[in-house]
């Protein structure tokens, strides 16, 4: 039986190629577009994901207030406001599990006949646990490092790649100004950041050294921003709270006066760089999906015309014994096909554009199983949908009626 | 499959002759039922065969049916009787408008009557939803229309199984009941080729195979010539002579007197109500002529429904129907 309807099916489109295929075309474009489009924000929400665990996880940023010369303010970081001291007293309270300061700038380094600019962070060990930033080869700093203020520092792989070249830096020199650097290690490549700029474009040393040797900052001791890693997601707020009452107490900051610092919550921004990105990947589902939606209606249509010039034979099929559910089956049996052949072709369209646009515009993109799964399943409601009315129409027709047809 | 399926030869109780074997008393329609062999798989019956198992096909008991049309109600049907028995030729006949195609589309179970019975192999169709009519329009009714209406983009093979799809049978079957059956109306050279390929003789011989698919026992042919010229009609009629003959009980509509006068019985409508019914007879050639010389008895003067219920016998022509 049903390979009989499939057969029929089949020489009801073949009959007709042209508006089948143009009806097809409807759902090839609607399948095609929501394909394409979920690769892209599926994509665009995948890279964000990298991005935000690049910046490790439950991170703050405190940065030190900023300067004014003659009514220009200078930004955050560039008054010495936060200090190593109060690092190291936000390093006590509850549910912090990491601090590390930081100071940066960026500088000219050379190695043989290479040189390179590059921003140089100094720090402390404990910066490599909060950002979770293992490394790729050889080894890191230590505590030690740093209270001897040793010429040590560890380099991303744009800057390793830029000043060594081929050759593997790990115990290799490169010199600021005059002074000599050894490379204790390379640290992993992170790609870029959530604005795009490269986090593998750095090299990290001891605080102590980079201030004494690098700098030459006028304020010993002084950083431009302390990264805070909290113990978990929950603890947040309430280290957040303990951080600016412990750093108003610390700078003697009376009762109305401004913070001279700024707190950053990183996770905050990395969770509205996440939803901003998912509402674009549904916002562009959206769209697509009206196009499919649009498809549909076309199948619709075209089964609707169908029925009506098939009225005649549908009398003839019941008069020989057709049931009305014969009659319903075999028209959407066709809008089914008709939407399952037209998703094939649009998926295989989709998957290959979003290659496309991958290889073009060098754009992540991600075809999952289950936006493949979700297209097919898609067309084919699409096709019983809108093929359901035209056939119930088909089915419901009197018999006598139908054979008076012309 | 299991169809419900018209008399077949053998077996069955004979009534005896003379006995209206139809009058509903009592359990009669049980009986009648019961007389069915279900299985009718079995290849037509031969010759031979007529005159056993002569059961009520067709019982029409005070059909009427009205429409509701633009100008007021009208009634195509007044209380109609008819029984028609297995194995019977009647020709149905009567200008247009006169119901004899709404009470054709009744016998085929494709419509409703507003009032009264059907019974159909002893079913009351009334009692039937509508995929059991679906079933009895695949199974024990076969269809021949006026325009043929064979679907134009299926080979004649197609177009002849098609009753056997809507039964479930299988693709193998199918075709090799399609090829019989076009042999049997000489057309088996043609199985492959589209309807538009032959002429509308042939065609109406293919409609002919595709009633005959599914074995039916009763064959319902509206105006089966009105769209060929005089020697194909001829031609078409011999057929269902030669069905008739096997067993099959036909019913079919006309204009032409020529036509009607292969039938054994003629039934004349006019304004919704039988006016004449007589076995075919040199005298009852002309219907005109027929309907006075033959005036019907008083409705209802039996009231048990079969009023009309003519027995072949009366007919004086040597051919009677079976019964």
């Amino acid at each position: 039986m049903l390979g009989a309807m499939l057969h029929e099916a089949w020489r009801a489109m073949g009959a007709n190629r042209l508006r089948t295929l143009l009806t097809m075309l409807g759902m090839v474009i609607g399948v095609g577009a929501v394909v394409l489009m979920m690769a892209i924000g599926q994509g665009a929400q995948y890279a964000v994901a990298q991005t935000i665990n690049s910046m490790g996880s439950n991170i703050f940023v405190v940065l030190s207030g900023f300067t004014a010369t003659g009514g220009v303010r200078h930004g955050s970081g560039n008054a010495p406001t936060l200090t190593v001291a109060d690092a190291n007293a936000i390093a006590e309270l509850d549910g912090v599990d990491t601090v590390a300061p930081v100071h940066w700038g960026s500088v000219q380094m050379v190695h043989g006949s290479n040189n390179w600019n590059a921003w140089v962070q100094a720090t402390t060990p404990s910066y490599l646990d909060a950002r979770s930033w293992p490394l790729a080869e050889g080894a890191s700093f230590t505590d030690s490092d740093v209270r001897a203020a040793t010429r040590v520092a560890l380099v991303g792989r744009t800057v390793a790649q830029n000043l060594f070249g081929d050759e593997n830096p790990v115990g290799k020199t490169f010199r600021i100004g005059l002074a000599p650097f050894v490379v204790l290690g390379v640290l992993a490549p992170k790609g870029q950041n959530l604005d795009g700029r490269d986090q593998d474009d750095l090299v990290i040393m001891p605080i102590t050294t980079a201030q004494r040797r690098v700098f030459g900052t006028p304020f010993q001791g002084s950083v431009r921003q302390i990264l805070v890693k909290a113990g978990s997601a929950e603890a947040m707020p309430a280290v957040e709270k303990a951080m600016e009452a412990l750093l108003r107490q610390r700078h003697r900051l009376r009762e109305g006066a401004d913070n001279d610092f700024t707190i950053r919550n990183l996770t905050a921004v990395a969770d509205t760089a996440a939803e901003t990105t998912r509402v674009m990947s549904l916002l562009l589902g959206a769209i697509a999906s009206v196009s499919l939606l649009v498809g549909g209606i076309g199948i619709m249509n075209i089964m609707l015309v169908s029925v009506t010039e098939r009225t005649r034979e549908i009398g003839i099929r019941m008069a020989i014994g057709a049931r009305e559910r014969d009659i319903l089956a075999q028209f959407l049996l066709e809008a089914i096909i008709i939407s399952v052949i037209g998703c094939a072709i649009g998926l295989f369209l989709g998957v290959g554009g979003a290659l496309l646009v991958n290889q073009l515009a060098k754009m992540t993109v991600v075809v999952s199983g289950s936006s493949i799964l979700t297209a097919f399943g898609v067309a084919a409601g699409v096709g019983i949908f809108f093929g359901f009315y035209p056939a119930k129409k088909a089915a419901r027709l009197d018999p006598i009626e139908a054979l008076r047809y012309q | 499959m299991s169809v419900p399926a018209g008399p077949r030869p053998g077996g069955q109780a004979k009534p005896p002759r003379g006995s209206t074997p139809g009058v509903p008393q009592g359990g009669a329609a049980k009986d009648v039922e019961r007389a069915q062999p279900a299985n009718n798989r079995h290849p037509l019956p031969r010759e031979g065969g007529r005159g056993e198992g002569c059961a009520e096909v067709i019982r029409a008991e005070s059909l009427s049916k009205a429409y509701n049309t633009a100008a007021g109600p009208f009634q195509a049907l007044k209380d109609v009787n008819l029984t028609i028995l297995s194995g019977e030729f009647v020709a149905i006949m009567g200008p247009s408008g006169s119901g004899k195609s709404t009470f054709m589309n009744i016998l085929g179970c494709l419509d409703r009557p507003s009032e009264g019975r059907y019974y159909l192999s002893g079913k009351n169709v009334a009692d039937l939803g509508k995929d059991e009519t679906a079933q009895l329009r695949n199974g024990t009714i076969g269809f021949v229309f006026q325009g043929f209406n064979l679907l134009p983009r299926m080979s004649l093979a197609d177009n002849v199984a098609l009753p056997l799809v809507y039964s479930g049978i299988g693709h193998a079957e199918r075709r090799e009941q399609a090829q019989a059956m076009l042999d049997k109306v000489g057309l088996g050279g043609y199985a492959d080729s589209l309807p538009s390929r032959i002429s509308g003789g042939q065609q109406q011989r293919v409609a002919i195979a595709r009633a005959l698919a599914n074995r039916p026992s009763l064959i319902l042919a509206d105006e089966p010539t009105g769209n060929l010229d005089s020697h194909t009609s001829h031609d078409i009629m011999s057929v269902f002579r030669t069905l008739n003959e096997e067993g099959i009980t036909i019913v079919l509509i006309t204009h032409e007197p020529d036509i009607a006068a292969f039938a054994r019985r003629q039934v004349r409508f006019l304004d919704g109500e039988i006016v004449h019914d007589a076995p075919t007879g040199p005298q009852h050639a002309l219907p005109s002529e027929a309907s006075t010389r033959h005036p019907l008895p008083g409705e209802g003067g039996q009231g048990d429904g079969t009023s009309f219920h003519p027995l072949p016998q009366e007919g004086g022509r040597g051919e009677g129907p079976p019964c």
